[in-house]
């Protein structure tokens, strides 16, 4: 036993000099390493360029300016600027662009913690967002969880403003793509999900829009894919309408006509939407039936208020009618732009596979040609706080 | 012999059986499985491993009929000499190229994910040390090892699976049976899916050190049953997750289902690294045991009593055939041979056996 | 009863004595066959003289004994170690001022020392000797000799008594809660305080001499009726087999007695703590107490009761949970939190949070180390550190603990030479390792520590774990007296997890530990509560009930 603890001495010591031999593979220190936060695609506006080079920014934050010294660190805090630099280049790949952008920096690009990819409306209808996100696709340190998003107009410009309260744009960003509002899209606004929609059969992928603004950028809005290229834009309200029908948990303000008072608006807040597809035959015809139920909850009056009671079933119908008028709208503009972001061809894929055979190869016209219609139920959860005015 | 001394409980056994089979081959399980079944690739892990837990009955069975001895001993004696030499041949065979394979499969992960730049003699090396500094411990400790290192990588793995499931949609998974996209004739996927199950070979070299014989079959079912369950739950989830389509494009389906996991307000970004830090006691294990029970039968076979001596001088050789695997075409090429290797031990060698050791027993009384 | 294995190295004891028995065989000579003593007096005496030499501090007293035919005697003992009152009133006063000259026994001189010693000596504990070496040992250890005219036989009688260090509370092992009495340095006094905490006829107190030139009192404490037969022989065994000339501490012993003379962890516990003994003697193990050390040795053990301390028994059962949990949290983070730092910093930043990353990287901007030399000086400066406040007499220590840990890590930050955060990891390191009960454990992931560090440098978190996966298959591999080191947790035993990471309370721990296999299996007689009867039917609810009945 006593040979066997030697060998044991001799491998520990064996591998010890393995490792210490063999020095530190790829290793390389925390400040070696410049930390991409946030990657920009922009189209290249001058004349003659080839049209399939695209300009690559990427943002990287300034170590001593973010973390700091801690408490004692007043010379370098405000040392003025922002606390990030954006490197841009002009390349055809991905790859090749930030070979150029590193010939620039002392320091090693690192995407291991890249939170942004922001593509520019143009360059993802001529180039296409597959392409442009290839690369990344392919590397591993590159997280699943980050953002992406279509800028309308120059994805550079968000890169390059400070934002109002976060430390750097892609933080900034990064928050407002996160569920808010309603009226972004928000389902699939990682990148991990946009890879999964992208490769499924029978739904198409949308992503979040952004607009860059001067003094802070606004989100809202979402962008259609096809085939990985961008064809069009959604409206807010379109976009809000698709949430709802694709299931998604949001919580979101209408505004109706009060039904007692003509001319006077009442504010909803809706909740807890729910959505069912099912087929149905009506006169020999198949229709896709998107049902949606959903409750509400009375948020503010512009003026008079009425007898609660006797408001209710009208204000149901009203509420019901509003949702449903724009989730017939978010339905004929999916149709218009001949592009299943609803996932009916993935529910005839999941539900009837048979059909789907048949209609999978031509099913840009054939989801054009579909009947496809939107029933909605709104309940009045009367959770009241209020009964006067 | 290596001294038989009975010290492994029934609880060992089944996480042996355990170690062996979960390994690497778990993170591609699911790919394989989507590439042969589509959306209902679950299934057919399901119904696998079933079949392997019938397999796993006779081999145990088997193994229960003759507790002082490993089937090296006495399946010269039912199959007679030159046809049990055979199969003894194609029994070590098996599990010694299941080595290369793991050594491999772990320098890849490693080099994808831990340490990008490191040169591949680095990681193997360093890995096929310890590996089988560790074979060559007395059988009990190898069971300590192994119930400990199994133990992490199981519940880590499972949870990294349950927080993956925040991700799933039922959809993913419809349709259930599709015939256009169950392609029975990737016969060569099919059989590689059959590589994560191959660990019942344990069963047949380690009843001498057990303490109770008689419990084997027990231990051997549960076993199985439980490598079942976790391939089942785990490709449901990725499947769920991702859906076919993408899980088939994927090499490192486990990882990226780590990757997926969004946990807020943790100490650690991200969990795949963490999966992988911990799957590699869960490689561990499978090269581990497959390492032991190598030696062990080699020395048997050979009539050589220290097998340990054996393996150390198999370490080039294994080095060697795991740098031979080009790339991941050519060991999941390679995979396809031995899951099929495994497929004859278990459901043509064992029954057989099992039925020679029936008639045989018959016709002494 | 199972079959017991005992798988450990031979001692490095038994390979010597091996050795020694071949080069000089038959020189080995029992105490039987040495030179026994002479009847005339003064060729005793001369013979004495001769063996201990020149030595002042040894006492040779002469004077005669008023017998009807009066007897020459000499009393030898060695200053310092005999208690001088003993030696004046009982043995001197006694012998001198006999009044018996008329005394009918004395008249005949065969057998004197017997009679000498049943009618006058007034002395609790005297033995007769004929043999040189036991007479000579037993000077030496305190006792005093009397040599009578024309005897060949010796008495020798207990004096001891000698200066020493009162019962304190153990500073190596403060609790809260919990006795404040420790071991001192007399071997007599610390078996005299666990047989006063066990009065059962079973306790067993078996002494035995070790180190030729030494001959320092070793005590094995266990209860017979408990303790596994097989681990008391083999302790014993081991024990007998060490041949060295001096047993300065218990330490000697366990270096001799260690089932891995190589590996880095203890495998056993060493204790100054009456209670822990005596608890684990309690517990069926086997208690080994030297003479002039508090040190006593506990077997058989695992590795997780390195990590136990007395006070968790103290404690109400939801607060030792807690103190376990965060002992073990410390325990890791002594072990590991700078190599996984380096390794995180050097090899895989995409683990670290963004927000936390670049917080790193900017306090590190300008600092001229890379992070693993950085580490690496600072682990060195604490340990620097520690010893010097060791060293250090108690005020001075506390000062320079504070300078050294206060002024230069905050100047050093100061001067940009390292970043804040490093000094973070190591003090939560260092504090980390003052967490362990024990010493020795401690000084294990002490050493383990800067090993891994390299590690965590060159190979990164792949590294790390194939490193733990080595450690497990070395610490799998060691057995404390055939116990396996890591067990409870491998092999599972669930009998014994009652008293691991999550304790339960001590009514429900009805049996002993499993893992040292005591004889005696059961702690409690009948169970005194169930856990369903504490939940359910509380005795303040049961006492109520029974109130409104009468």
């Amino acid at each position: 036993m006593t040979a066997e603890s030697k060998k044991a001495c001799l491998l520990g010591a064996l591998l010890l000099v393995i490792l210490t031999a063999s020095g530190c593979w790829g290793g390389q220190e925390l400040n070696a390493r410049a930390f991409v936060t946030a990657v920009a695609f922009d189209p290249i506006t001058e004349e003659g360029v080839d049209p399939g080079e695209f300009l690559l920014g990427v943002q990287i934050p300034i170590p001593a300016k973010m973390g700091g010294g801690g408490g004692d660190s007043g010379e370098q805090g405000g040392g003025g600027g922002p606390p990030f630099v954006v490197f841009e280049t002009t390349t055809k790949m991905v790859s090749v662009g930030i070979r150029q952008l590193q010939r620039q920096l002392d320091r090693e690009l690192f995407f291991g913690h890249t939170q942004l990819f922001l593509i520019n409306a143009e360059l993802a209808a001529t180039i296409g967002v597959d392409q442009l996100m290839d690369h990344f696709k392919r590397d591993f340190r590159v997280q699943r969880m980050a953002r992406i998003a279509i800028i309308d107009g120059e994805a550079r410009a968000i890169l390059n403003t400070q934002p109002p309260i976060s430390q750097t744009p892609s933080a900034y960003i990064e928050n407002l793509l996160s569920p808010q509002s309603g009226v972004g899209i928000n389902y699939i606004s990682d990148f991990g999900r946009f890879l999964v929609e992208q490769s499924d059969d029978g739904i198409e992928p949308v992503l979040p829009r952004l607009k860059p603004g001067k003094e802070a950028t606004v989100t809202g809005g979402a962008a259609v894919l096809k085939n990985g290229k961008f064809v069009g834009w959604l409206s807010n309200f379109e976009t809000r309408g698709l949430n709802i029908i694709l299931n998604q948990r949001i919580r979101s303000n209408y505004e109706v006509e009060c039904p007692l008072h003509p001319g006077e608006s009442i504010v909803v807040g809706v909740d807890n939407f729910h959505s069912r597809h099912q087929l149905r035959e009506v006169n020999g015809q198949t229709v896709f039936q998107i049902k949606v139920r959903g409750q509400f909850e009375t948020i503010e009056f512009s003026d008079l208020h009425g007898p609660l009671e006797a408001l209710q079933g009208d204000l149901e119908r009203g509420v019901s009618a509003v949702v449903q008028r724009e989730l017939e709208q978010t339905v004929r503009r999916a149709q218009e732009l001949g592009v299943d972001f609803l996932g009916v061809g993935r529910y005839l894929k999941s539900y009837k596979p048979e059909w789907w055979r048949q209609v999978k190869d031509n099913w840009a016209e054939e989801f054009f040609a579909l009947p496809i219609e939107v029933e909605v139920e709104m309940e009045w959860a009367m959770t009241i706080r209020r009964f006067g005015g | 012999m290596i001294g038989k001394q009975r010290m492994l409980s029934s609880r060992q056994i089944t996480l042996l059986i355990l170690g062996l089979g979960i390994g690497g081959s778990v993170l591609t399980l699911p790919s394989l499985a989507a590439d042969v079944f589509g959306p209902s690739g679950w299934l057919l892990v399901f119904v696998l491993g079933l079949f392997y837990t019938g397999g796993g009955w006779f081999a145990a069975r088997l193994a229960a009929k003759f507790p002082e001895e490993t089937i090296i001993e006495y399946s010269p004696r039912l199959l007679g000499k030159w046809l049990g030499f055979l199969f003894n041949v194609v029994f070590i065979l098996y599990l010694f190229l299941v080595i290369p394979v793991n050594v491999r499969i772990l320098q890849e992960v490693v080099n994808i994910s831990l340490l990008p730049r490191a040169p591949a003699w680095f990681v193997s090396g360093s890995y096929l040390l310890v590996l089988i500094y560790g074979a060559t411990r007395p059988v009990d400790q190898l069971a300590q090892v192994n119930e400990l290192l199994i133990e992490i990588a199981l519940v880590i793995g499972l949870s990294v699976s349950l927080g993956s499931l925040q991700h799933f949609k039922p959809l993913h998974l419809m349709p259930l049976f599709s015939w256009d996209q169950i392609k029975l004739d990737k016969i060569e996927t099919l059989v590689g899916v059959t590589f994560s199950f191959g660990s019942i070979p344990v069963v047949s070299m380690v009843v001498p050190y057990i303490r109770r014989p008689q419990e084997v079959t027990k231990a051997t079912v549960k076993a199985t049953l439980i490598i079942t369950g976790v391939y089942t739950f785990l490709t449901l989830s990725v499947l769920g997750v991702f859906g076919y389509k993408e899980t088939i494009d994927l090499s490192w389906v486990g990882l990226e289902l780590a990757k997926s996991v969004n946990v807020q307000a943790v100490i650690l970004q991200r969990l795949d690294l963490v999966l992988i830090v911990t799957w590699i006691s869960a490689l561990f294990t499978t090269g581990l045991i497959a390492s032991f029970l190598v030696a062990s039968g080699l020395a048997q076979l050979l009539r050589v009593r220290k097998g340990s001596a054996l393996l150390w001088g198999l370490v080039p050789v294994i080095y060697y055939l795991s740098t031979l695997l080009k790339n991941y075409f050519v060991w999941s090429q390679t995979s396809f041979y031995i899951a099929l290797l495994s497929l004859v031990i278990t459901f043509f060698f064992y029954p057989l056996l099992y039925l020679l050791s029936l008639w045989k027993g018959k016709r002494h009384v | 009863m199972k079959k017991r294995t005992f798988r450990r190295p031979r001692p490095v004891a038994e390979l010597r004595k091996d050795k020694a028995e071949k080069q000089r065989p038959g020189e080995q000579g029992g105490p039987e066959e040495g030179p026994v003593l002479a009847s005339d007096l003064a060729v005793n005496i001369a013979y004495l003289k001769e063996r201990i030499g020149a030595s002042n501090d040894v006492v040779f007293r002469e004077f005669v004994i008023p017998l009807p035919q009066p007897v020459r005697a000499v009393l030898v003992f060695v200053d310092g170690l005999v208690s001088g009152q003993t030696i004046n009133e009982y043995i001197l006063l006694t012998l001198t001022a006999f009044e018996g000259t008329d005394a009918d026994w004395a008249l005949d001189r065969r057998n004197l020392a017997e009679k000498v010693k049943e009618h006058i000596l007034s002395i609790g504990e005297v033995s007769v000797q004929n043999q040189w070496a036991p007479v000579i040992t037993a000077i030496l250890s305190g006792e005093s000799a009397l040599f009578l005219e024309g005897e060949d036989r010796v008495l020798i009688c207990n004096t001891r008594g000698w200066e020493h260090r009162g019962i304190d509370e153990p500073p190596t092992e403060a609790a809260v809660r919990g006795p404040r009495v420790g071991f001192s340095e007399v071997l007599r006094t610390n078996t005299a305080q666990v047989r006063r905490w066990i009065r059962d006829p079973d306790l067993r107190v078996k002494g035995i001499k070790i180190g030729k030139r030494t001959q320092t009192d070793v005590a094995l404490v266990y209860l017979e009726s408990v303790a596994n037969p097989e681990v008391v022989a083999e302790v014993e065994k081991r024990l007998n087999r060490i041949d060295i000339d001096g047993v300065l501490e218990s330490a000697y012993l366990q270096e001799y007695i260690e089932d891995r003379p190589y590996s880095i962890f203890p495998t056993l516990q060493v204790t100054e703590r009456v209670d822990r003994v005596v608890a684990a003697v309690l517990e069926g193990k086997v208690a080994v107490l030297a003479d002039n050390t508090p040190f006593a040795l506990l077997m058989p053990i695992t590795f997780w009761q390195l990590y136990y301390s007395a006070e968790d028994y103290y404690h109400r059962w939801p607060l030792t949970i807690l103190i376990r949990l965060i002992r073990f949290l410390a325990f890791f983070f002594s072990l590991y939190l700078p190599s996984i730092f380096i390794a995180l910093a050097v090899h895989n930043p995409e683990l670290i949070p963004f927000n936390l990353a670049i917080k790193i990287a900017g306090t590190r901007e300008g600092t001229p180390f890379p992070v693993f030399l950085e580490t690496l000086f600072m682990e060195l400066a604490i340990e620097i550190l520690r010893e010097a406040s060791i060293r250090l007499p108690g005020p001075f220590g506390q000062t320079i603990g504070i300078v050294g840990g206060f002024i230069l890590g905050d100047t050093a930050v100061r001067a940009g030479l390292i970043s804040p955060i490093m000094t973070i990891i190591v003090a939560l390191t260092a504090i980390s390792s003052f967490t362990a009960p024990s010493f020795g454990v401690a000084i294990s992931m002490r050493i383990l520590r800067f090993p891994l560090m390299i590690i965590g440098q060159v190979g990164g978190l792949y590294g790390l774990s194939i490193a733990t996966i080595l450690l497990l298959i070395n610490m799998t591999g060691i057995r404390s007296f055939g116990v396996p080191f890591l067990s409870p947790l491998v092999p599972l035993s669930f009998s014994d997890l009652k008293d691991f990471l999550f304790v339960v309370p001590r009514w429900a721990m009805i049996k002993r530990p499993l893992v040292s296999e005591p004889i005696d299996i059961r702690r409690e007689g009948s169970k005194a509560r169930n856990w369903w009867e504490a939940l359910f039917y509380p005795p303040s609810r049961r006492r109520r009930g029974g109130k409104q009945e009468e």
